[in-house]
């Protein structure tokens, strides 16, 4: 039997809503469960359950905490960007020392990187006596450099890149494609500060300077995201024998 | 023989998981990992600004000990207490007595400090005549104060912007009581007490001006407007007709009020406080409240933010003391020119500086022109006539004609017809007093001329001009019986 066609979210909802009888759409969903069953069986003696969801509920945590309680916001915000940082930092690098394996060259890589962005972060005057700037700033750039690791050696298994050159120029994608959109919204925020009225300028001439390059290279992060998750996607899932 | 059974099949072992193929469950897996890219890139953009920024970055705690310094050494030297003129203001001002208004008809309810510029008619009240003779005693530890030549306020320069400054409001209840005394006096004929008065609150505004803090410049200035303007207030009331009385008028003028070392000054020790602030606050050590989420992002821009501030105070103070000054448009391309990263502070305070420097030199330019128009009335005194032009008081009421501050020009004179706008504030019906009074004037921040009117802070007085800023003195015209007849030019 042909399998069916996804809905679009209008016809999902309108189904859901009224709760229209539709044998397509119900063929559609029961299909697609038992792709999901598949998948979380299949990654079960990989993934580690537990630590993804705490990393994932630290999100929401954070922003109910400071929708509710907002005693001190700072804090809290610094509390639960905290917790989901290092959260993201230990999963990754679980993950990474636990379940896959690298060459030693991406390890000299990898702790060269890790090194150079914590000490740039950590060297910077006057952010060692924020302390709290310092707890969540030195795990999230721990957390990516580890994200962009196992993403990188995830995707050369899938791909089957076994060379060294073409991984560590993956390994470098990957990091540039995770911080893209941080370089598009700095990229914006610079932009806007270069053209803005003389009275509401943010920041100086020459540091607005930047603004368009860093835009225009997160642009091109984003749309190498694009092209790296669409092949990826699409060889994982020829392995796995899923649409 | 017993029959062996046959060995049963192990059962399969099952099989190992494909480790390639639980990496691609696990990448199409994404959605936990799709929402950690919001926290994620938020993270991030931190990172990215903090790369920019850091070649910017400053230690504060190593800044605030250079910036504590530097404030402190601006505090003024110590005084013995009975060479202190603020001994005597603080008596005063515990000897002073509130107005108190009785219920009898026209007696004035409201403010005391709104009864300076008001018609003589209100000195006659008995309320007022009673508020002045139950001062006599504050009044006299004023003037006893004003006779010293030192003054120390004793402020704690180490609270920094936290400083407590108590003394300011007083000192300007004390110049307004002092305003009232002499308007009082000059109604009642006593010019002599009446420049004394005044002379007094000039004092005061240099005393209070002995902290170079900005705050007490702009109280200085504030009490010699009082004063200018009492003085306006008795020549348009209650007109000294002797030539020894406007002597002592102009005698109490404070004339030279150097306001460009007097802004270079207040300048140096707002720059000091500020940046003491800041250090203060971003090393943690000087909590704000109200500012909480300071520690926050404060790393983010502390360090070009002082940068910016220290070179736009540097060169403003520069300028002032070459005589030069901007106004906010000006103030704002100064501080393009030094931004660097984020400059919160720096466009949030320096701006209003331009108008701090404005004040001043409207001070100045007001005390020449109140210095004119006394020569003019003495020309009036002595030849029983009014000058011609200003040029006419030269040289013996004038060593030249005196130039504007803002517009360095000549002073100007004329007389207008229509006379002094007033407006009556409960009902806003608008009258004209003094026909073809005598206007004399300076140019104002506006650099035109409004011929002589000034509807700034509300004052009825525009003219027909929209924004009329023209720094003026005016005189009421010479009554006809006054005028002798034969009166020759010298």
């Amino acid at each position: 039997m042909r399998e069916p066609q996804r809905p679009g979210w209008r016809a999902i909802l309108f189904a859901e809503c009224f709760r229209i009888e539709w044998p397509g759409l119900e063929l559609w969903w029961a299909r697609r469960r038992e792709r999901k069953k598949i998948l979380a069986q299949t990654s079960a003696g990989f993934d580690l359950r537990w630590m993804r969801w705490l990393v994932t509920l630290a999100v929401p945590l954070t922003a109910a905490t400071l929708l509710f309680l907002h005693k001190d916001p700072a804090w809290e915000a610094a509390i639960g960007t905290g917790v989901f940082a290092v959260g993201l930092c230990l999963y990754f690098a679980w993950l990474l020392f636990a379940r896959l394996q690298c060459s030693l060259l991406e390890l000299i890589v990898l702790v060269a990187f890790l090194g150079n962005a914590e000490g740039l972060i950590l060297a910077t005057p006057n952010l060692a006596g924020l302390a709290p700037a310092s707890w969540v700033l030195a795990p999230l750039v721990a957390g990516w450099v580890f994200y962009g690791m196992v993403v990188t050696l995830v995707q050369a298994k899938i791909l089957a890149l076994e060379k060294p050159v073409p991984r560590l120029l993956l390994l470098a994608c990957n990091w540039f494609v995770l911080a893209a959109p941080a370089l598009c919204v700095a990229g914006v925020f610079l932009t806007y500060a270069r053209f803005a009225p003389q009275d509401m300028k943010l920041v100086g001439r020459g540091m607005a300077a930047w603004g368009l390059p860093l835009l225009a290279t997160g642009v091109v992060g984003l749309l190498m995201s694009f092209w790296l998750e669409r092949k990826t996607r699409r060889a994982a899932r020829r392995i796995l024998g899923v649409r | 023989m017993p029959e062996v059974p046959p060995p049963t099949p192990e059962p399969l072992a099952a099989p190992a998981p494909d480790p390639r193929a639980a990496a691609a469950a696990w990448y199409l897996r994404s959605a936990h990992r799709r929402l950690w890219m919001l926290p994620l890139t938020a993270g991030l953009v931190v990172v990215v600004a903090l790369l920019l920024l850091r070649g910017t970055a400053e230690d504060p705690a190593e800044n605030l000990k250079a910036s504590q310094a530097a404030l402190l050494a601006l505090a003024p030297p110590a005084v013995p207490k009975e060479e202190n003129a603020a001994e005597d203001y603080a008596l005063a001002q515990k000897a002073k007595v509130p107005y108190s208004s009785s219920a009898a008809l026209g007696s004035p309810r409201n403010d005391p400090s709104t009864f300076i510029t008001k018609e003589s008619r209100l000195f006659e009240n008995p309320d007022v005549q009673a508020y002045v003779a139950k001062n006599a005693a504050a009044i006299q530890h004023l003037y006893a104060g004003a006779a010293k030549a030192r003054c120390n306020w004793g402020l704690n320069y180490g609270l920094g912007i936290n400083m407590l400054m108590p003394h300011l409001a007083q000192t300007r209840d004390s110049a307004r009581l002092l305003a009232i005394h002499a308007r009082a006096s000059a109604h009642a004929g006593d010019h002599r007490a009446a420049a004394r008065s005044i002379a007094t609150i000039y004092k005061l505004a240099q005393h209070v001006n002995s902290d170079p803090v900005l705050i007490s410049s702009l109280v200085c200035i504030a009490c010699a407007s009082i004063a200018d303007g009492t003085i306006e207030a008795i020549v348009a009331w209650d007109t000294p007709d002797s030539s020894e009385d406007l002597a002592a008028y102009r005698k109490a003028v404070w004339l030279d009020r150097h306001w460009q070392t007097a802004a270079a000054r207040s300048l140096a020790c707002e720059r000091a406080m500020n940046l003491y602030t800041l250090d203060g606050m971003a090393s943690g050590s000087m909590p704000m409240p109200g500012f909480p989420g300071f520690w926050a992002g404060g790393f983010l821009w502390y360090g070009s933010d002082r940068h910016c501030y220290s070179a736009v105070m540097d060169e403003f103070i520069a300028r002032s003391l070459r005589g030069e000054w901007h106004k906010d448009e000006d103030m704002s391309e100064l501080i393009a020119r030094h931004q660097t990263g984020p400059a919160i502070m720096t466009r949030m305070v320096l701006p209003v500086l331009a108008r701090f420097g404005q004040s001043l030199m409207v001070c100045e330019e007001r005390g020449r022109v109140v210095d004119a128009g006394l020569a003019f009335l003495q020309f009036r005194a002595k030849y029983q006539r009014d000058a011609r032009s200003l040029d006419e008081l030269v040289p013996e009421f004038l060593a030249a004609v005196p130039k504007g501050v803002l517009s360095p020009v000549p002073l100007r004179m004329r007389v207008d017809p229509k006379g002094v706008e007033e407006i009556d504030r409960l009902t806003q019906k608008r009258s004209w007093r003094d026909p073809n009074t005598i206007r004399i004037y300076a140019l104002g921040p506006n650099g035109k001329d409004d011929g002589g009117h000034n509807n700034q802070w509300g004052a009825p007085d525009s003219g027909g001009y929209p924004d009329a800023d023209d720094t003026v003195f005016r005189v009421p015209p010479l009554k006809k019986s006054a005028a002798a007849p034969g009166g020759k030019a010298p």
